[in-house]
């Protein structure tokens, strides 16, 4: 029957042949195309593959805005295997999934100046709606961005959620008037600090890892993201296989933040050391 | 273009890659909803403006087809080709998106609207050159011809694929394929022409300029 078939005129192959070079719609676009598309998806409750993510994106609820996505990986990991009930090499497994986000994370850094994100492969998980945090309308903020440039496969950083934004006295843009200060420019220095000993701790580069912990202490002792830098000192000395100096810096971070989402994942990283 | 969906990586956390159906164990896992956007999008996008959507919803249409994707993505079976499913996605988005009455605009007619009743010829011709012109052409068929042209002349599926992805009998893939491909030629043919006539008109004011400074 194909073979029945009229052929197209060689106006209709040159008006085919010149379709093929018409561009996509732009990077801006593909972003709030993928936005839309998780926050409706989020919003209906579909519930996307990778469970162990979308677990730490009902816990995400709790993460306070701020929090690298790097450091939520770490946590991710660390709940994810308190939740499998696994024991015996659950430290190593650990170490090594550590290892593979941190170098996905440094990798995509590295190609893409100090933003991770824009050349970062999507996260997945898409989180059930959040219960409502009175008095804010509790809708989702997902984080998760694609990054439609490339077909190459990175390993996926969790995802989570953010707390439900305040929509009143924010712009439309999501900052508060005025925001633009040297508040922010000092968070980004502090996320730089722990990225770049995040990635130090992907690599087991302890060394640098604790160096730029110790800056940001120096820099930022009462910081915005302190609470995360403290955590992932732990995760350096659990990592390192220093126990002594691991519990130690636990027992001050449990003492110094007793609600701390990242209790749970400093709670695993103990576990499994000798 | 044949997509080969990831196979399973291993089991760390925020792995890309999930199984569809615990209990079917023999399916291969189903790709992602991220993976199928990053791949995927220009195809959804080209696609959706060849179906008529027009360029002010193109975006908005795209984001309603990758979330019907990602709400049926475990009906989707990773053993056949990806696009003409796809495809299929698409073609239903967007016949959804035209028939509401929401998305349907008056179109100003040229009779009523002096200033585009008779433009110079160059003026035409820059017009014509502008407008997308695959876009015109595929306007004047039917959406269900022009689904069927566009799968198999332009994302170049075969037809059982279009047969499946549009859920019709292959007979009649053939039957409008047939028709689209003769009205398509001849829209493009007197779209040739018109432009042809006015790119000669255009050329011959010009050289009547000339003449008349000289």
């Amino acid at each position: 029957m194909k073979d029945e078939l009229p052929p197209l005129s060689s106006a209709a192959l040159a008006l085919i042949a010149g379709d093929a070079d018409i561009a996509g719609p732009p990077p801006r676009v593909r972003r709030q195309i993928w936005r839309g598309t998780t926050r409706a998806l989020a919003t209906a409750g579909v519930l996307l593959p990778s469970a162990a993510a979308a677990k730490i994106a009902t816990v995400g609820a709790k993460v306070t805005i701020g929090i690298s996505a790097g450091t939520k990986a770490i946590i991710a990991i660390a709940i994810s295997a308190t939740v499998a009930g696994t024991t015996a090499g659950v430290m190593m497994q650990r170490r090594a999934s550590v290892a593979r986000v941190a170098a996905a994370h440094v990798s995509t850094a590295t190609q893409n100046g100090r933003a991770p994100t824009p050349q970062r492969t999507p996260d997945v998980a898409i989180a059930p709606p959040l219960p409502p945090l009175p008095p804010v309308a509790a809708v989702p903020e997902v984080i998760a961005e694609p990054t439609p440039v490339a077909p190459a496969r990175v390993p996926v950083v969790a995802a989570t959620v953010d707390r439900p934004r305040v929509t009143t006295a924010r712009t439309a843009g999501g900052r508060m008037p005025g925001a633009q200060s040297a508040g922010a420019e000092r968070t980004a220095g502090e996320r730089h600090l722990l990225d770049d000993a995040l990635a130090a701790l992907g690599r087991r580069d302890f060394a640098a890892a604790r160096q730029n912990l110790d800056r940001h202490t120096s820099a930022f002792p009462g910081g915005r993201l302190a609470e995360e830098r403290d955590a992932l000192l732990v995760f350096v000395f659990a990592a390192q296989g220093d126990g002594t100096a691991a519990r130690f810096q636990a027992a001050h971070f449990r003492a110094r933040y007793p609600g701390s989402v990242f209790q749970r994942g400093v709670a695993a990283a103990l576990a499994d050391l000798p | 273009m044949r997509i080969v969906p990831p196979s399973i990586q291993d089991s760390d956390v925020g792995t890309s890659v999930a199984t569809s159906d615990v209990g079917q164990s023999n399916r291969l896992p189903a790709p992602d909803l991220a993976a199928i956007y990053q791949q995927e999008l220009d195809y959804v996008w080209h696609n959706l403006r060849r179906l008529g959507i027009p360029g002010r919803d193109l975006a908005d249409v795209t984001q309603d087809v990758f979330v019907a994707v990602g709400r049926s993505l475990s009906d989707y079976d990773p053993a056949r080709p990806l696009r003409p499913w796809l495809f299929g996605v698409t073609y239903r988005v967007a016949s959804t998106h035209r028939r509401l009455f929401r998305n349907a605009r008056e179109v100003p007619s040229p009779d009523l609207d002096p200033a585009v009743v008779a433009p110079s010829p160059e003026d035409a011709l820059v017009q014509s050159q502008e407008r997308d012109l695959v876009v015109d052409c595929l306007g004047q068929l039917d959406i269900k011809h022009r689904a069927v042209l566009i799968m198999y002349d332009f994302a170049e599926h075969d037809v059982a694929q279009i047969a499946e992805a549009l859920a019709i009998p292959v007979k009649t893939v053939y039957s409008r394929l047939r028709t689209a491909r003769l009205r398509f030629s001849a829209i493009a043919r007197d779209i040739a022409e018109q432009r042809a006539r006015i790119a000669n008109a255009a050329q011959a004011r010009h050289t009547n300029n000339i003449g008349w400074k000289r």
